[in-house]
């Protein structure tokens, strides 16, 4: 191609995009070379059909998709929906028997689980020991009820092996019935002190107090009918 | 030339880096914008990457996705067309990949075969040699990096700078890319050595 134009020369200067010097030499070079305006000629069809294309419609179907997915782009999910999404892609049952039989045991097991716990209660095998306790024959300084340890000190009974519960909250007492382990309120130690071993206290607010004979009265009752005595 | 009209219609309204910013902070209407600008671009690139219709949706989703994804963290180093420009190609390189483009032949209307070989004579070329399509035909006949800088210029009507820009190329490659991809297009065309 010697002493012709290069394809890119005549490619630039069909674009104008040559710098002057170069697009004038072009020219110049164009006007007496019959070969070199065939090629530009040649170029410049196919530019021509080139601009012919007819420009891309975009679909209507496109021009609701995008922004439809846009919109699930940008929205953020709850935990629920993704909760949804991750298990469908995990598990994808093809008939609800599968899981219809799922649900059915685990609620089979539910209330299995619950009728136990029920009865393990009824039977008092979790249940805070509060029933009579016969007294052995003689004064007795130590009781175990259960796993837990009562110390006799002077006139009532103090749980003496420290663990969760505090002492002062779980006292055992001494009635002419016999040991009682009964629930007691802070400050009421000093109360079981001055009666003497003869205060039951059961839970909740309520106290009973049994002085010089069978009284009930509540918690505020207590310091009135103690100070009666 | 409707690629121009497109990008001089980008012109008014916010400007790039505006978009992006108010996209950042969550104004979906920056996207709407963007989507309303731009979609037919995307698409009519991907089109004629891709040579097929359904095959340039798929692609313009993905790159409307990608674009979503991304837009927060233009810069404003080129103007927001460019990037798009470059988004979409280097999404229809990935997907397109060295997979080639439909090498069937090209059935016309007419029934007729226009471009199965390239060494075919003109004869059948000119049996379509006025419809768009043809050419749209020979486009995918060219090699992925002359096809890319033809379309830019001829039919979205960037400038060598512009094209240079998107394709991250020096602009002596850009007009070495335009004229060999024009040249093999002529020779599809018109059959033919000058």
């Amino acid at each position: 191609m010697s002493g012709h134009l290069a394809a890119e020369v005549l490619s630039a200067y069909l674009d104008e995009e040559l710098v002057r010097r170069k697009s004038e030499y072009a020219e110049d070079h164009l006007s007496h070379c019959p070969d070199c305006r065939q090629r530009l000629d040649g170029l410049r069809r196919v530019v021509s059909r080139l601009h012919d294309v007819e420009a891309a419609v975009l679909p209507p179907y496109l021009s609701g998709q995008i922004p439809a997915l846009i919109s699930l782009e940008a929205t953020p999910k709850s935990l629920v929906e993704r909760f949804e999404a991750r298990v469908q892609r995990l598990y994808l049952p093809q008939s609800p028997i599968p899981l219809a039989f799922g649900l059915v045991m685990a609620l089979v097991m539910t209330v299995y689980v619950f009728s136990w716990a029920v009865q393990e209660r009824k039977s008092g095998r979790f249940s805070v020991p509060n029933e009579k306790v016969p007294i052995e024959s003689g004064p007795s300084e130590e009781v175990v009820l259960g796993s837990v340890l009562f110390v006799r000190r002077g006139s009532f009974w103090q749980q003496a092996s420290l663990g969760k519960t505090s002492p002062s909250r779980r006292i055992a007492v001494s009635t002419e019935e016999g040991t009682r382990v009964v629930e007691t309120m802070p400050g009421l130690t000093e109360l079981l002190h001055e009666s003497s071993g003869a205060v039951v206290a059961w839970q909740g607010e309520v106290v009973v107090l049994f002085l010089e004979g069978p009284s009930v009265s509540d918690s505020g009752g207590v310091g009135g009918n103690a100070g009666d005595r | 030339m409707a690629a121009s009209e497109a990008i001089a219609t980008v012109l008014p309204g916010s400007s790039d880096v505006e978009l992006a910013d108010r996209h950042r902070y969550g104004d979906e209407a920056a996207f709407e914008e963007v989507y309303e600008r731009f979609a037919p671009m995307v698409y009519g690139l991907c089109l004629r990457m891709s040579g097929d219709a359904t095959r340039a949706q798929d692609l313009s989703q993905d790159v409307f996705l990608r674009i979503f994804r991304s837009l927060g963290r233009f810069g404003g180093r080129s103007t927001l067309s460019t990037w798009i420009y470059t988004v979409t190609l280097n999404h229809c390189r990935s997907r397109l990949g060295r997979r080639r483009l439909r090498t069937e032949s090209l059935e016309l209307e007419t029934g007729e075969r226009a471009i199965e070989d390239p060494c075919r004579g003109p004869e059948d070329l000119t049996l379509a040699r006025d419809t768009g399509k043809v050419v749209g035909e020979a486009l995918l006949h060219l090699p992925t990096r002359f096809r890319e800088a033809v379309v830019l210029r001829d039919i979205e009507g960037l400038t060598y700078a512009e094209i240079a820009s998107v394709l991250s190329v020096r602009v002596g490659t850009v007009r070495s890319r335009i004229a060999r991809g024009r040249e093999q297009l002529r020779v599809l065309l018109e059959g033919e050595a000058p």
